[in-house]
């Protein structure tokens, strides 16, 4: 283990990996303030960049981009009322209230403080627990994969926003582009129109660069911003009363932390839904609920910590399953594959330097956040005031030549086009998008899983049910399955009988 | 673009359909209850089964919206003209990348549309032209990319 360990350190602490963390930190600390521009739009851009690097500065430059991304979407919440990605949303009008009773120091400085922590132990939980689950998870066959994605899926159109049936279309539409390409098991070409660039399926890197940041641009030029009014406060001494803060507020933040992590690990539910919730948890069981709303930092603690916390746990699920606990992972499975790193029990026993040195990655980016937030809050004003019409365009050819650049292939262009188009009118008509691009990462694991194991079982479907784990997992999906419709014919008979 | 929910459902139907009528054009393969085509149907069966409750609850609600609904934006000309330049870049990269190069085509695009966006044209060709030599000295000379050069050579020639 020690060896692994060192092994580990050393990939980490090489001057090249710490050079992209630092970059990649920056890069995520500038998505993150400036509105409009998310950490998954960050995650998606970074991706045709780690594809020329080596597995752990690539990891590294993701796990760093996106945990200073978290963060720093906090900084436009509390100066603007802006919040800088989804995951600052819930707590925005709570920090700006803040700001207007003059207290924008001690709000920025609570948001990088708990953030860090709440990382921190997102951190400390995926090191823990990974390692054990994925000690479990060693038990497990074709069966049992088979259902943890189909369980996986169904969590994903559970927790997404919005109405459960466009849910239900998103991830339909994902699977469906999941199959397009030559069958891996029985070699058939399937909806490729006799086209050479579909054999080999839609390609992951364009199709999410064109669902995240298509869609994020033309709302960004569509939009009347105006001239942005950042709140004029002194903001050099955010790191003073944050102390008190801790010894006042433990059990938020522990809380925080925890429906984080948790949260982070559903499939489909990230960042922004574990904020949402924790602010919800925080105003219902707090001491003084009537001062929510008016500029009272409590609910920052709990979601601050939140939304960095689940970050951590959303890796659980992801390194142990292959299974997406949101958005970004989803993007990152696709990398771990690229980079030999395939999600699963077995990366533990084969390249346990690896898993070691993801974690330090963690680590690291979590700890470096602490510096380079405070200077990312102290040149706040500069930040904020880049004007979003020089950004965009730039954005866009950096897609493009993203896109390109994965198989130097100018038909990926193309397909980042059309999936950017289809995100776009997705958003537009309330469809969640995070079901679909589950659909896309799970469709392919599902499908041989299932057909192996029709294999070993001679066709007979009765195997699906066979082992102890598998039938179990296999049960409480299809009871997921069934819940909905036992919901609503419940729901009728009760209705009927009291009219 | 705003779809009524029947509209939506509609199309997620129709595109169910289809998955289905290309499924059933897939070998079934020798000695195996499942073939290629088994995943397909059961997708388009998720898909359209979800598509027609969307529908059927949008005509038993009697939906009022219009079917199809255009966002705000569409009333402002600049916004509009702003949403094509995203789709107009787009597609002139795609038709014309290949012959005229990146080193050109990309400086052009980019001024055009930091022009266009942000008014102030000297600035948008200043930063178009840095941009452009950024990004393709980023991907060309440290990443490895072969971005298209296009007619850049027969400037070299001159």
């Amino acid at each position: 283990m020690f060896e692994n360990i060192a092994h580990a350190a050393a990939l980490v602490f090489d001057p090249f990996t710490l050079f992209v963390i630092l970059v990649a930190s920056v890069f995520g600390l500038f998505f993150g303030a400036v509105p409009g521009l998310t950490a998954t739009m960050a995650t998606a851009l970074l991706v045709p960049v780690t594809f020329f690097m080596d597995p752990i500065p690539a990891i590294g430059a993701i796990i760093a981009a996106t945990a200073m991304a978290i963060f720093a979407g906090d900084i436009p919440s509390v100066l603007l009322r802006i919040p800088g990605t989804p995951a600052s949303a819930a707590y925005t009008d709570e920090a700006y209230a803040m700001t207007k009773k003059g207290n924008a120091e001690l709000a920025l400085g609570a948001c990088l403080v708990f953030s860090v922590i709440g990382g921190l132990f997102g951190t400390i939980v995926l090191a823990f627990s990974a390692p054990l689950l994925a000690d479990f998870a060693l038990q497990f066959s074709t069966v049992e994969y088979f259902w943890l994605g189909c369980l996986g899926l169904t969590c994903a159109v559970f927790v997404a926003r919005g109405e459960p049936l466009k849910g239900v279309c998103s991830l339909a539409f994902g699977l469906f582009l999941a199959q397009v390409g030559i069958d891996v098991v029985f070699g058939q070409p399937r909806f490729t129109f006799g086209n050479l660039n579909l054999s080999g399926g839609i390609d992951l890197v364009p199709a999410l660069v064109g669902f995240f940041a298509i869609p994020e641009l033309i709302r960004n030029v569509t939009a009347n911003y105006g001239r942005v009014e950042i709140a004029e406060q002194k903001l050099t001494s955010i790191f003073r009363g944050q102390w008190e803060l801790i010894k006042k507020y433990p059990w938020n933040m522990l809380r925080g932390n925890m429906i984080g992590v948790l949260i982070g690990a559903l499939p489909g539910a990230g960042a922004d839904i574990a904020a949402w919730v924790s602010y919800a948890v925080s105003k219902r069981f707090s001491k003084e609920p009537e001062k929510f709303g008016t500029g009272h930092i409590e609910g920052l603690v709990d979601s601050g910590a939140a939304n960095n916390s689940a970050l951590g746990g959303a890796w659980v699920p992801a390194l142990v399953f292959g299974i997406p606990g949101d958005s970004i992972t989803a993007i990152v499975i696709g990398v771990l594959y690229m980079k030999g790193m395939n999600p699963g029990p077995t990366v533990f026993i084969n390249t346990p330097h690896m898993v070691y040195a993801l974690f330090l990655v963690f680590f690291l980016a979590n700890l470096l956040m602490l510096p380079l937030g405070w200077l990312a809050i102290k040149f706040a004003r500069r930040l904020l005031s880049v004007p979003r019409e020089v950004l965009m365009p730039i954005i866009l050819i950096f897609c493009i030549v993203g896109a390109y650049a994965i198989e130097n292939n100018i038909f990926n262009v193309w397909v980042m086009l059309g999936m950017g188009v289809i995100g776009y009118l997705f958003e537009e008509n309330g469809v969640p998008t995070a079901p679909a691009i589950l659909g896309v990462v799970l469709g392919k694991m599902i499908e041989e899983n299932f057909m192996q194991s029709m294999i070993k079982a001679g066709g007979n479907i009765g195997g699906l049910f066979e082992r102890p784990i598998g039938g179990t997992i296999g049960a409480l999906t299809l009871t997921l399955w069934a819940a909905p419709i036992a919901w609503l014919i419940w729901r009728r008979a009760t209705g009927s009988r009291s009219a | 673009m705003r779809f009524s929910n029947l509209v939506i459902g509609a199309f997620f139907i129709a595109l169910a359909i289809g998955i289905i009528f290309l499924s059933s054009g897939f070998d079934a393969s020798a000695g195996q209850r499942f073939g290629p085509g088994l995943f397909p149907t059961c997708t388009a069966l998720l898909m359209g089964a979800a598509g027609s409750a969307l529908f059927i609850k949008a005509l038993l609600q009697r939906e009022v919206r219009p079917w199809v609904e255009l966002a705000d934006w569409w009333r402002e000309k600049r916004l509009v003209l702003n949403g094509a330049s995203i789709f107009a870049t787009l597609l002139l990269y795609l038709f014309f990348s290949e012959v005229v190069g990146f080193l050109i085509l990309v400086p052009l695009l980019l001024w055009g549309l930091i022009a266009l966006l942000w008014g102030r044209v000297w600035t948008a060709l200043v930063i178009g032209v840095l941009a452009s030599l950024g990004i393709h000295l980023f991907f060309v000379e440290l990443l490895k990319v072969p971005l298209p050069w296009g007619l850049v050579p027969y400037f070299k020639l001159l």
